[in-house]
């Protein structure tokens, strides 16, 4: 499980870094229908997608201006910077989840048809 | 099953949401999958947000190598082999700190502001191209030559911009950007000439002939004449006249008389070519320039403590962030030596010194925009037009407005007579002429200025090109000169000479007959008094005039300047620097004694208003020592019986039916102060027949009651000036969070460091400069040279602007003359395989 985890949280963070955000639905699309079998895996897709958004979102935060560019755009979007940064992870996760359950289906049919 | 199917429904609909929301922006909000994802979206902004120590890149073009560093203020000192790879460079570091601000100007001065705003921007567009600002860019361009010093400069420059826009990572891309949207497009030469236009039509677009004949249509030409007069009724001119004092020139003013409605079609013809400018805020009693003004003066050496000459400018615009003026160092070895300030877009350094002069300008305000009267041959389509008995075809132009995906919004035909742009005002065809549209060599003139040795070199190279907007250029070098021209282009008009009027376009008679000679233009090279100054005042005693300047003048400042000056003849470079915040104020000087007056009087009639309330307000206005320092406790009351007086006095020009509010120059009103009885003091709305007294005294009164109203007891802390005037400093986007807003600031309506309206105008660069053996500067301006929001420079000088104070700035001859703290990062450009 934790291995699984692991493996797609790594993977996300090279696909947004590569493609961007629509890294995590087609990552998460093809774990989903590669894994569809184990249970769970739609919330585990999605738990890897706070982890890998959160890793990329530690690297900024590496930089000393992190904590202003958050209240500045937290301020122009009206919104706190914990609040948005929340926004950001739970963007991740929804999607992650939601393609990857979509993923799962595919799958169980795909393998169904063969 | 059905559980299965009804999951796999909500994850699809969850997708197809989450795909939707991530790809598409809804509304103002931006799409935010690019917007939020963290290895290239706005968290990823974290990374850029502080310079790296070291960087380098490519530039195409570039000959040799170009070496920038960055001192401890963020300045990029630029050091190259040759003048071009110095431009190339200032485009990379301009865009490297303020890319958006690059873009978001260019879009307005060229009229495509709809591409990022959609049809809200449309009015403000349509403007610029109505005006022909776009059409005159695109010509300018044309008439330059590959080879002359402004288009190899504007080539590099664009050059630089675009090598890093291509180098930039996408972390890198600025926050409003990502809020907006959109990416950077190539830049090319022609947008500096957009900017440059845009200048144009921020500084010589004077309103007051729109004013004198909306007035003429309420109360009469020859009153409006008077109310709006050519010439100031106060004389402190740039150019001495010789005086020791200012002179008043004070007239009776005209009674009201016969409204003169065909006025009206002059006004008309101003609001259609520049609508904007009937919405601008007038205060009543505030001066007629409000804060958009400037302040210059110089010391000769033999008023200055040290003995060298002293200079000294602050130009007063919008107050933006990122600000209007990038700060930057140019140094070409042998050839070039230019530190200063310039507007990001604009290769030239506009306000700086090099080695042995340093310059600094404040907008003349001549009138420079002419109407006439045409005869078309199709008053629906027209196609031709009538000059001297024949006819002639118009130019017609196309104007195309597009979205923010490319849509069409509007689509215009815009027609052109030789003069200028065309507008249909009130069933009449009415072409318009403007110094700011056959203008373009201004940058010619900055860079070659740039070499200048001494004021006269300096002076005569911007004489050579400049033309508008007309500027006073002040000068002063290391010889100890001191210099100022108001350098522009005056054309000379038939008849009269004044170009307040609407000219008939059916002959050629009514054209401009050439320009005024550079011996006409107001000028003064080391006067014997031993100091210049000027602050938008009338440039020149209209007794020593030989052309028609029109134009509106605002006295106060140059008043406070010159008396200032005048009583110190060992001036050094702090008096210098205090002078540019200096709270006091001619302007209250000259009034509140005849409030003071006004209200004895009035309590000696027993008649009027409370005489209790009337002499506590005479009390708290006594006791103001007239300085608006953010703790004086009577400024508040100062300024609003003056406002109420001026809308009692002139209500004959308001009058309720109408939208549109009008207000001679205060300097006006005071002239209107030495005739008690006039007319204009009474209030047709009470039987009684009001003298001036009269007025004051219920003004004051009635200031008094409404301020104790607004902010409590004048003994509590509400009536600090502090707590009521303050600058605003807008972000370009009107984004609050991005801006700085309320800042308590010293000084008020017509002082030295200009606070009136609704604070969003001010002093946007503050610079000292000493002409000794070796050149020292000191400056400041409120913002920072990052126009990144979270950078530690995107704000950091506001608190010395704030404050008042200046910094020194470092002016290296080597790379290596700047180390340890004044260095902060270093950036190595090279020539692209």
């Amino acid at each position: 499980m934790i291995r699984v985890l692991t493996i797609v949280a790594a993977i996300l963070v090279a696909a947004t870094w590569v493609a961007g955000w629509w890294g995590v639905p087609l990552v998460a699309i093809v774990a989903g229908a590669l894994l569809a079998t184990r249970r769970g895996i739609a919330g585990l897709t999605a738990l890897a997608a706070v982890i890998a958004w959160s890793v990329l979102i530690l690297v900024d935060g590496a930089s000393g201006r992190f904590g202003v560019l958050a209240g500045v755009v937290g301020a122009t979007l009206k919104l706190p910077a914990g609040a948005l940064l929340m926004v950001t992870l739970l963007f991740a996760a929804l999607l992650a989840w939601s393609a990857a359950a979509v993923g799962v289906e595919i799958g169980r049919v795909s393998r169904r048809a063969r | 099953m059905i559980g299965r199917t009804l999951r796999f429904i909500v994850a699809l609909l969850v997708l197809a949401g989450g795909l939707f929301v991530g790809a598409r922006s809804i509304g103002p909000a931006p799409a935010l999958g690019p917007f939020l994802e963290p290895a290239h979206g706005v968290w990823s902004l974290a990374r850029s947000a502080k310079m790296p120590a070291h960087a380098d890149a490519r530039i195409p073009g570039l000959r040799d190598s170009v070496q920038v560093v960055y001192d401890d203020r963020a300045v990029p000192h630029v050091f190259a082999s040759n003048e071009e790879d110095a431009y190339r460079g200032l485009g990379f570091v301009v865009a490297r700190d303020r890319l958006f601000q690059l873009y978001v100007q260019t879009l307005a001065a060229s009229g495509r502001l709809t591409e990022i705003a959609g049809a809200v921007t449309l009015p403000l567009d349509r403007e610029m191209r109505n005006l022909g600002l776009p059409r005159a860019a695109e010509r300018a361009v044309a008439r330059v030559s590959d080879t002359s010093a402004m288009g190899r400069a504007t080539r590099a420059y664009a050059d630089g911009i675009n090598s890093y826009v291509r180098s930039m990572p996408a972390s890198a891309l600025p926050l409003e950007f990502r809020l907006l949207g959109v990416k950077p497009r190539e830049w090319k030469p022609i947008d500096a000439y957009y900017l440059q236009n845009r200048m144009g039509w921020t500084l010589a677009n004077i309103a007051n002939e729109r004013d004198r004949a909306v007035a003429a249509a309420r109360v009469g030409r020859d009153a409006a004449l008077a109310l709006f007069p050519d010439d100031s009724p106060i004389q402190e001119p740039i150019q001495p006249n010789g005086q020791h004092a200012p002179r008043l020139d004070f007239h009776r003013l005209p009674p009201p008389g016969a409204p003169d409605s065909a006025s009206m079609l002059v006004a008309a013809a101003a609001d259609a070519f520049v609508p904007s400018a009937q919405f601008a805020e007038r205060v009543p009693g505030e001066p007629v320039t409000r804060s958009l003004a400037s302040n210059n003066w110089a010391v000769s050496p033999s008023r200055s403590a040290t003995g060298y000459a002293l200079l000294a400018g602050d130009p007063h615009l919008d107050l933006t962030l990122p600000s209007i003026w990038y700060e930057a160092h140019l140094v070409v070895p042998g050839a070039l030596d230019i530190y200063g300030v310039t507007i990001p877009g604009l290769p030239p350094v506009v306000i700086g010194f090099n080695h042995d002069v340093a310059w600094t300008f404040t907008n003349t305000g001549a009138d420079v925009m002419d109407m006439y009267v045409e005869q078309v041959d199709d008053i629906q389509h027209p196609t031709r037009y009538r000059v001297d008995d024949a006819w002639r075809p118009l130019e017609q132009r196309v104007e195309v407005y597009r979205g923010r995906h490319g849509e069409t919004i509007a689509v215009d035909t815009t027609y052109y007579t030789h003069r200028g742009p065309l507008q249909l005002v009130r069933g009449r065809w009415i072409s318009m002429r403007w110094t700011v549209l056959e203008s373009g060599r201004e940058g010619d003139g900055f860079l070659a200025a740039a070499h200048a040795r001494n004021t006269r070199e300096f002076e005569d190279a911007m004489a050579g090109a400049y033309r508008a907007p007309a500027q006073n250029m002040l000068s002063a070098d290391r010889g100890g000169h001191i210099a100022i021209r108001s350098t522009g282009r005056y054309p000379i008009r038939p008849g009269t000479g004044a170009g307040s009027v609407l000219f008939d376009g059916t002959t050629s008679a009514s054209d401009w007959k050439g320009d005024a000679p550079v011996s006409d233009w107001p000028q003064a090279f080391d006067p014997a008094q031993g100091y210049l100054a000027s602050a938008n005042q009338q440039p020149i005693d209209p007794r020593a005039a030989h052309i028609w300047f029109g134009g509106s003048w605002d006295p106060w400042r140059a008043l406070r300047i010159n008396e200032l000056l005048r009583a110190d003849g060992a001036v050094t470079v702090d008096a210098m620097r205090q002078l540019q915040t200096d709270p006091g104020s001619a302007r209250a000087d000259l009034f509140v004694p005849y409030f003071l007056r006004a209200a004895e009087r009035v309590a000696a009639r027993k008649t009027g208003p409370n005489p209790a309330v009337l002499d506590e307000a005479a009390r708290v206005l006594a006791r103001w020592d007239r300085r608006y320092t953010k703790t004086n406790t009577s400024a508040v009351l100062f300024e609003a019986a003056l406002r109420e007086t001026a809308a009692e006095t002139w209500d004959e020009l308001n009058p309720h039916s109408d939208g549109r509010r009008l207000f001679p120059s205060s300097a006006v009103l005071l002239e209107l102060m030495s005739d008690s009885a006039s007319a204009w003091w009474d209030d047709r709305n009470t039987s009684a027949v009001e003298d001036r007294d009269a007025i004051l005294a219920s003004s004051l009164a009635s200031a008094f009651l409404a301020t104790r109203r607004s902010y409590g007891a004048p003994s509590g802390s509400g009536w600090e000036w502090s707590k009521i005037r303050h600058a605003n400093i807008n972000h370009l986007l009107r984004i609050p969070a991005l801006g700085a807003l309320e800042l308590p600031v010293q000084g008020g309506p017509g002082t030295l460091s200009p606070s009136s309206g609704n604070g969003t105008q001010g002093p946007s660069w503050r610079m000292v400069v000493e002409l000794g053996p070796t050149l020292h500067a000191w400056s400041t301006y409120p913002g920072g040279q990052s126009g990144d929001p979270a950078s530690a420079h995107y704000r950091d000088r506001l608190p010395q602007w704030l404050a008042g104070t200046l910094e020194a700035v470092h002016i290296p001859t080597r790379p290596s003359e700047l180390a340890g703290s004044q260095l902060s990062a270093t950036l190595v450009l090279r020539p692209a395989r």
